[in-house]
C-alpha cells in the first residue's frame, strides 16, 4: 500500500472526526452560556410582573458562602462576679438558667423619643459584654432589639443571640437580659448561594408576594428555626417585601414563613 | 517529497487538534455528572419498607353462633379471613346511621355473623383499595360486620361500622361469597382451635366490648435488643446528614441541622425528631394515613411488627408495637411501644420513635405461661374504682406491658388495659402486693 495514499485517507478521516467534535463542544460551550445568561431574563421577568426592587440595595457580591454552628455560652457564677466588677459595673447582673445574662441599670440611660441606634453605640461598646458583636434589629413597644452578628452578617432572630433592651415610660433603659453565642465557627466549604433576583422570583413563584410587590431590602445573614443550644445556622436571604419579612435559605431556596414558624423545640 | 512533508505536518496537527477537543469535551462532561450524582443522596434504611396492608390490619375477630362468642387475636387466622374478603363483591353502600339508636345494642343483635375488629379508626376510602372495592365513599369505621345469614334474594348483609363516630353503613354481598367463609366456622372448636369463648359488655350505648369467660392462659415473653446506632438514625432522618452537629447532653443525644433536631434519650430509648418546616415534603394527595406510612417509609422504614391504631383530630397518628402472638404492647410511662408523628397544616413536624430492635421474636427466652384475669374479674375490678365512669369506657383488652431493663432486655408481661376517655390505663396497677398485672 502507499504511504502517501495511507496518510491522505487519514488526513480526510480526522478532518471529519475534528469538524464533528468542534461541533460538539461549540454545542456545550452554547448550553452552558444559555445557563449562566439566566440572570439577565429573571430581571425582565421580574419587571413584566412589576416586582419593583431597587437595584442599589441588592447585594450581589455574595456568590458563595457556608453553613455556621454555634453555641451557647454559659455564664458561670466567678465569671459574673468578674464581670460585674470590671465591664458590667454600674449594673446589677443574674444569670438564668445558665445562658441568660440579666442587668438592672443603677443609672437608667435616655434613648429619647426618636431611637438612633448611634446614641447606644458607646455604652454598647463599653459597658456590655461583647457588646460590639451585636447589630440594632428593631425599637417594638417598649423594648429595643439586637441580634449578634459573624462575619458582618447578622444572625436573623436569633434567641440564643439577642440582647434585647427594656424602656420606661421615660424612654429610660433600665434594664436588657442577653444571650451570646460562643465558638461559632465556618462549616464545610463554601457553596454557591442562590442569587437576589432568583430569592425575589421564587417568593412569587411560590405565591407568597403578588405581583407589584416592592422589595424594599434584602440581607444576607444566618439563621436556624430550632431554638437549640448547639445550633447550626443556614446562609439565609432576608426580603423584605412591603414591610413582612421573609426568610429564604440561600443554599436549598427552601421559604421559611414569616409568623408561623415555631422555635419551641419541646 | 515536500509536499509528503506537508501531508504529514497536517495529519500531525489534526490528530492533536482530536485529542484536544476530546479532552475538553470529557473533562467538561465529568463535571456535570459529578455535580448530578451529588445532589441525589439516598436517604439511610434503617428498617423494612411496608405497605399499608401490613399496617392497617385487624387486631381481633370474633364470630358470633348459636349465641354464644367466639374470639381470636390470630395473627394467620385474621390474615386467612381478610384474604377471603379481597374475593367479595361489595356494593349497594348506604348509610343508615340514622336508623340505629345506639351501636352497641345494634352490634349485641347480630346472632350468626363474623366480626372483625381494628385497633383504630379507618379511613374506607384507603381501605377499599385492600379489599378491592370499586366504590367509594368517604365514612370511617373499626368494624366489620358479616351475616352469616343469606337473604331471599342470595344476598348477605355487611356492615362497615365505627363505634368511635357512631356511624353504621350497610352493603351487600354475594351469598355465594360467605359460603366462603363458612370454613372458619369450623376453627372456633377443636384441639388446634385459636378461639376462646367471650361474653359482650356494654359500659354505654356506644362500645360493645367482648371480654373473655375464663381466666386466659398467655405466654410472657422477654426479647433481646439491639439498639439502632444514632449515627444510622441521623442518615435516615436529615436530608444532609453530613452537616447536622452532635451534642451530648446528661440524659441525650442531639443531632441539630438549621431546621431539624433529633433527640434519642439514653434511659427511655425514645427518639423524638422535631422539624417544624416538615419532615418531608413530596407527598401526594392521599390521606394523612398513608401519608404517616409511606414518610416512614421513605424515613429509615419500618423495624419490629406495628399497627395503625388511631388518630386524634386529624392531627396525630399512632402505631402500635403488636407481639408475634398478636397481643399489643403498651408502655403507658413513656409511650415507648408506639410510633407517633404528629401533622400540622399538612406537614409532619414531629416524629416520635424509638430506638429498639427487638431481634429473637421468633426464638424468646423465658416463654413461661401465665394465667390472667377473667373478663368477669376485670369487670369486678373495674366496677369497683368509684370514680370511674362507665360512659368513657370505650376498650378492654388484653396486652403486654413492655418494660427494658438496664441491659436492654425487652419483657412483656401480660395485662390488662382498658382504654377510657381517650386514654389507656393499665388495670390493677394501683394495687400493691397479692395479684400483680392481673395475673394469679
Amino acid at each position: 500500500m502507499d504511504w502517501s495514499k495511507i496518510k491522505t485517507i487519514f488526513i480526510i478521516a480526522f478532518l471529519l472526526l475534528d469538524v464533528y467534535l468542534i461541533y460538539e463542544y461549540m454545542q456545550l460551550k452554547e448550553s452552558q452560556k444559555a445557563e449562566d445568561n439566566t440572570q439577565e431574563p429573571i430581571a425582565k421577568t421580574l419587571s413584566r410582573l412589576d416586582i419593583k426592587y431597587n437595584k442599589e440595595n441588592l447585594p450581589m457580591n455574595n456568590q458563595k458562602d457556608q453553613y455556621l454552628s454555634a453555641k451557647s455560652k454559659t455564664f458561670s457564677a466567678e465569671e459574673k462576679t468578674a464581670l460585674e466588677k470590671e465591664l458590667l459595673k454600674g449594673q446589677e447582673v443574674t444569670i438564668r438558667d445558665g445562658i441568660i445574662l440579666q442587668s438592672v441599670l443603677k443609672k437608667p440611660i435616655s434613648v429619647g423619643d426618636d431611637f438612633n441606634p448611634e446614641n447606644l453605640t458607646d455604652f454598647l461598646f463599653n459597658q456590655v459584654y461583647k457588646g460590639s458583636e451585636y447589630r440594632f434589629w428593631e425599637k417594638k413597644g417598649n423594648t429595643i432589639t439586637y441580634y449578634q452578628h459573624f462575619g458582618g452578617k447578622t444572625l436573623f432572630r436569633n434567641l440564643k443571640g439577642a440582647l434585647t433592651f427594656n424602656i420606661n415610660e421615660e424612654n429610660k433603659i433600665v434594664s436588657y437580659t442577653q444571650t451570646y453565642l460562643e465558638n461559632i465557627k465556618e462549616m464545610d466549604e463554601k457553596e454557591k448561594i442562590i442569587q437576589p433576583l432568583v430569592v425575589i422570583l421564587s417568593l412569587f413563584t411560590k405565591s407568597y408576594i403578588d405581583s407589584d410587590s416592592y422589595v424594599s431590602k434584602v440581607e444576607l445573614g444566618y439563621y436556624t428555626q430550632l431554638d437549640t443550644s448547639a445550633q447550626l445556622l443556614a446562609p439565609t436571604w432576608r426580603v423584605i417585601v412591603d414591610d413582612k419579612d421573609f426568610y429564604v435559605n440561600a443554599l436549598d431556596g427552601e421559604v421559611i414563613q414569616p409568623e408561623t414558624e415555631e422555635m419551641k423545640v419541646e | 517529497m515536500k509536499y509528503e512533508n506537508i501531508k504529514s505536518i497536517i495529519l500531525t496537527f489534526l490528530v492533536a487538534l482530536s485529542l484536544l477537543l476530546y479532552y475538553l469535551l470529557w473533562t467538561d462532561q465529568g463535571e456535570n455528572i459529578e455535580a448530578i450524582s451529588g445532589s441525589t443522596m439516598e436517604q439511610e434504611r434503617i428498617g423494612q419498607v411496608k405497605e399499608v396492608s401490613q399496617l392497617v390490619k385487624p387486631d381481633r375477630i370474633y364470630q358470633h353462633i348459636n349465641g354464644t362468642h367466639y374470639g381470636t387475636i390470630s395473627v394467620e387466622e385474621i390474615e386467612d379471613i381478610i384474604e377471603t374478603l379481597k374475593g367479595f363483591s361489595f356494593g349497594n353502600f348506604q348509610n343508615i346511621s340514622s336508623k340505629i339508636k345506639s351501636v352497641s345494642s345494634f352490634l349485641k343483635e347480630q346472632n350468626d355473623s363474623l366480626e372483625i375488629r381494628f385497633p383504630g379508626e379507618v379511613p374506607f376510602s384507603m381501605y377499599k383499595d385492600l379489599l378491592n372495592i370499586e366504590e367509594d365513599n368517604s365514612f370511617d369505621f373499626d368494624t366489620i360486620l358479616i351475616s352469616y345469614k343469606a337473604n331471599n334474594e342470595n344476598k348477605a348483609v355487611v356492615y362497615f361500622l365505627s363505634q368511635t363516630s357512631k356511624k353504621v353503613y350497610e352493603s351487600t354481598v354475594l351469598a355465594t361469597d360467605i359460603n366462603r367463609l363458612n370454613a372458619f366456622k369450623d376453627n372456633i372448636s377443636g384441639e388446634q382451635s385459636t378461639y376462646l369463648n367471650y361474653f359482650s359488655y356494654s359500659p354505654n350505648d356506644q362500645y360493645l366490648i367482648y371480654l373473655p369467660v375464663n381466666k386466659v392462659e398467655v405466654n410472657k415473653y422477654k426479647y433481646f435488643t439491639r439498639e439502632i446506632e444514632s449515627i444510622s438514625l441521623k442518615k435516615a432522618l436529615f436530608t444532609d446528614p453530613s452537616i447536622a452537629q452532635k451534642e451530648i447532653y446528661t440524659n441525650w443525644e442531639e443531632y441539630t441541622d438549621d431546621s431539624g433536631l433529633l433527640r434519642i434519650y439514653k434511659d427511655t430509648h425514645i427518639v423524638s425528631f422535631f422539624k417544624p418546616s416538615g419532615i418531608t415534603y413530596e407527598l401526594s394527595e392521599k390521606h394523612i394515613i398513608s401519608n404517616s406510612i409511606d414518610l416512614i417509609n421513605q424515613r429509615g422504614g419500618w423495624i419490629n411488627d406495628y399497627l395503625y391504631v388511631g388518630r386524634d383530630d386529624e392531627r396525630k397518628v399512632t402505631f402500635r408495637l403488636y407481639n408475634t402472638n398478636g397481643m399489643p404492647v403498651f408502655n403507658l410511662n413513656t409511650e415507648l411501644s408506639d410510633i407517633r408523628l404528629y401533622w400540622e397544616n399538612n406537614k409532619a413536624k414531629r416524629l416520635i420513635t424509638n430506638n429498639l430492635v427487638l431481634t429473637n421474636t421468633n426464638t424468646p427466652f423465658d416463654f413461661s405461661k401465665e394465667k390472667a384475669s377473667s373478663g368477669e374479674e376485670v369487670l369486678n375490678y373495674l366496677h369497683n374504682k368509684k370514680r370511674l365512669k362507665k360512659e368513657k369506657v370505650q376498650n378492654i383488652v388484653l396486652g403486654y406491658n413492655m418494660q427494658v431493663d438496664s441491659q436492654n432486655i425487652v419483657s412483656l408481661q401480660p395485662t390488662w388495659f382498658y382504654q377510657y376517655d381517650n386514654k389507656w390505663y393499665q388495670l390493677y396497677e394501683d394495687e400493691t402486693g397479692g395479684k400483680l398485672d392481673g395475673l394469679e
